[in-house]
């Protein structure tokens, strides 16, 4: 059995796809339709292309019409407003606009004022689904999806795999991880989690499987000023980013689950522990100070790895 | 005392899972639409060697047993997305003789007749069976066939296979059924039925539970029914009930154990039948890893039987009603044990396996008086290849 | 059948368990932690034992007619 290999660059993040096939060509070949995959949603749902459901939703708000969804959009929606009912409205795929105002590049906070014009154009329940029509309560808001395609990618990369007659493998988009199934002796992969402070260092070295890994935390992107750290991760009611764990991984049986449960585990700020406990999948966590908390593999023990 | 409204934990999974499963990607590999498996085929070559009867307990006859020669193939082949139809063939020859009577000796214990001719025969037996899957389990038909110069078998049998939601309990069930016709090979002075016949049904419900990430046990029942002509026809004298009925029950468990690599396996039977046979058998083996590819599996198995009510320890004319001095109706206990050896590649496997039985009376859970001279020990040895493409 | 009672109820009752989850059962998915790892190596074990021993049949057994040598 061959094992094969393919990195890739797409939805900003680096990819790489693992698989073992009977023949090398069979292998590649496979790996292509992966990164198909990764890109047709990249492209159906960027934020950044004109020809993408994204800027076609958001013409659609600004001329007052409703929006036919397909399938699959209509499916993205309706977990959206799931995640955004069990996070008791934290996890809003319309707060996206807030990007307008917290420039990570810039090394310069918004203003209070640029932030409180920006939001009242946010709130989920401010658009409706009606016969698969997206009807918009204002034109001037905007959906993201952002915030958990590249999990579902790696789902959808990791379903194209299978399809194709794959059973050993692994999709990785950006540090979430999708796996296809072990080795083909049977051995799990081997995930290390990093060290949220510590370039380079393991926290903790996880054995999957099966399922999926997702981390976040505020060491993608964040602003520094005056000593003081600005995460990425914004409260879609109050505008400013959430305090609360500094990195979180959650394992769970697909990426999307586990995505959407530790991007509402940083949004619950100091109750993102509560909110892990409450779900009962195996969860990792660091705090503020460092501390390290969760029901995953000792991360002591496993730190050599 | 609040009564907070706050949503129970499971019931936040539930939802998001419900709501992903929505989505095609997901709903795919949630339903294990999976993979078109792999076509398999295998082989092993196995050679049987029962041990010389005991030269003293020989009163006619040559004391030289059966030798035992079969190959099994096997054929598993997805066909369409959710079943995988498997073809079993066996070809097996025997050659040897066997023991057809039982007499007093000299000093009044049992001694055996030997069957005087030596016997060959050839086996051939084909077995077909569809499995269809499903996310929560699978349904099996299986038919089969199988012919002797003296008997030919046609069997049946449905199975299913049931996971709970969390796929931790799994149940399991099925019954089978089989048609048999025997046609002796006459031989002299015993002749005594041209051709006869029986029917045979069983059934077997189990249950399993995966109790850890690193232990799952199994409990079930099984049941049969044989009749028609059981009785031997190449023994002298032997007269059995038309009708039997056995019931019994089994335990398994398989335990990993992580720091040291290997599987225990445990398996335990319990059997009882209306000719007053009980029997326990209990097996331990032990799959150890050796690095990558390599395995190595000890076992050992104990079993021990009572004897049927109508077991004669010496055939007789005297005898009235059912009678068989076979010692497969003694009452008696075995032991064997073995190894084998496996190599482990993504798209090959080679097995070598050896395993020694040895039955006695005194291994018998029970006290035995007399032993049946006929009890055999035998040395089995096993190569396999498996190969999947 | 007080046999057939007693060996369910063990197992229904004995074994209320926290779940098992898909990515804690690589240990469980090994081929040496099948029930029979080797189907066909039970098969021949079977079919011997069923020759010489007055017991036969199990969980899982389906078919099989057998003229014994």
């Amino acid at each position: 059995m061959h094992y094969h290999r393919h990195s890739f660059q797409a939805m900003g993040s680096p990819c790489t796809v693992h698989l073992y096939a009977d023949t090398e060509s069979h292998a590649c070949a496979v790996a292509q339709q992966c990164e198909a995959e990764v890109r047709r949603l990249e492209q159906k749902y960027s934020r950044y292309r004109d020809d993408s459901i994204t800027a076609a939703i958001h013409a659609s708000a600004q001329s007052g019409n409703p929006f036919p969804l397909d399938h699959e959009t209509a499916a993205l929606l309706n977990y959206a407003h799931t995640a955004w009912e069990q996070s008791d409205g934290l996890f809003d795929i319309t707060s996206g606009i807030l990007r307008r105002a917290w420039d990570f590049r810039s090394g310069r906070l918004p203003s209070q004022q640029q932030i409180d014009e920006l939001l009242p154009r946010i709130g989920w329940n401010k658009l409706h689904i009606d016969n698969n029509l997206l009807h918009f309560a204002r034109p001037d808001m905007e959906i993201d999806f952002g915030g958990y395609v590249k999990e579902y990618a790696a789902d959808g990369a990791a379903a194209v795999a299978t399809q194709h007659g794959i059973q050993h493998g692994l999709v990785e988009l950006g540090g979430d991880i999708r796996v296809i199934g072990p080795h083909p002796d049977g051995r799990p992969w081997a995930i290390g989690i990093r060290h949220p402070r510590q370039p380079g260092a393991i926290l903790a070295t996880l054995p999957l499987q099966q399922g999926a890994l997702a981390s976040s935390g505020d060491y993608e992107r964040c602003l520094m000023v005056d000593g003081q750290r600005y995460g990425h991760i914004l409260n879609p009611r109050t505008g400013w980013p959430v305090r609360g764990l500094m990195a979180v991984s959650v394992v769970a049986d697909h990426c999307l689950l586990a995505g959407t449960a530790t991007t509402i585990a940083l949004l619950k700020g100091g109750n993102g522990i509560d909110w892990l406990n409450d779900l009962e999948l195996p969860w990792l966590a660091m705090d503020q100070n460092g501390q390290v908390y969760g029901t995953l593999t000792d991360p002591v023990s496993s730190a050599h790895a | 005392m609040t009564s907070s409204s706050k949503p129970s934990r499971s019931t936040r999974l539930a939802a998001l899972t419900g709501a992903a499963l929505t989505l095609p990607a997901i709903a795919q590999l949630a339903h294990g639409n999976t993979p078109t498996a792999k076509t398999e085929f295998g082989y092993r070559y196995s050679q049987y060697q029962e041990d010389d009867a005991d030269k003293d307990k020989v009163f006619v006859g040559s004391p030289e047993r059966y030798e035992v020669k079969n190959h099994q193939f096997r054929l598993a082949t997805p066909v369409g997305d959710d079943k995988v139809l498997t073809i079993d063939a066996d070809y097996e020859t025997v050659s040897g003789a066997s023991a057809y009577g039982t007499a007093a000796g000299p000093d009044g214990k049992p001694m055996l007749i030997m069957s005087g001719a030596s016997i060959d025969d050839t086996r051939k037996d084909l077995l077909a069976s569809l499995r269809t899957s499903r996310e929560d389990g699978s349904l099996t038909f299986a038919l089969g066939y199988s012919t002797e110069k003296d008997y030919e078998a046609f069997n049946g049998a449905v199975a299913f296979e049931k996971l709970s939601a969390d796929r931790i309990t799994t149940w399991s069930g099925g019954v089978g059924f089989s048609s048999d016709t025997i046609e002796p090979v006459q031989t002299d002075g015993i002749n005594r039925i041209d051709s006869d016949d029986k029917w045979s049904a069983n059934g077997f419900l189990a249950v399993a539970k995966v109790l850890s990430p690193l232990w799952q046990v199994q409990g079930g029942v099984f049941a049969a029914l044989w009749d028609g002509y059981l009785s031997d026809p190449y023994k002298a004298r032997d007269i059995r009930p038309d009708q039997r009925q056995a019931f019994g029950f089994t335990g398994r468990s398989r335990y990993y154990l992580k720091s040291l690599q290997a599987a225990l396996h445990t398996d335990y039977r319990f059997y009882n039948d209306d000719w007053g046979i009980e029997s326990h058998t209990l097996e331990f083996s032990w799959h150890q890893s050796l690095g990558d590819h390599f395995r190595i599996v000890p076992m050992v198995r104990y079993y021990s039987q009572s004897q049927a009510d109508f077991y004669v320890e010496t055939d007789s004319v005297l005898n009235t009603g059912n009678q068989s001095s076979d010692y497969r109706l003694s009452p008696f206990g075995a032991l064997s044990w073995g190894a084998s050896l496996i190599l482990e590649q993504p798209d090959y496997r080679i097995t070598l396996r050896g395993e020694q039985y040895e039955s006695d009376g005194d291994l018998a859970l029970k006290n035995v008086d007399v032993e049946n001279p006929a009890l055999v020990n035998y040395t089995l040895v096993t190569v396999g290849f498996d190969y999947r493409f | 059948m007080k046999y057939v009672m007693l060996i369910l109820s063990l197992t229904l009752t004995a074994c209320s368990t926290a779940p098992v989850d898909s990515w804690e059962r690589g240990d469980l998915a090994r081929t040496a932690m099948q029930w029979e790892p080797d189907p066909m190596e039970s098969a021949m074990r079977s079919h011997i034992y069923n020759a010489k021993e007055a017991a036969s049949g199990g969980v899982g057994t389906g078919g099989g007619g057998c003229g014994c040598y």
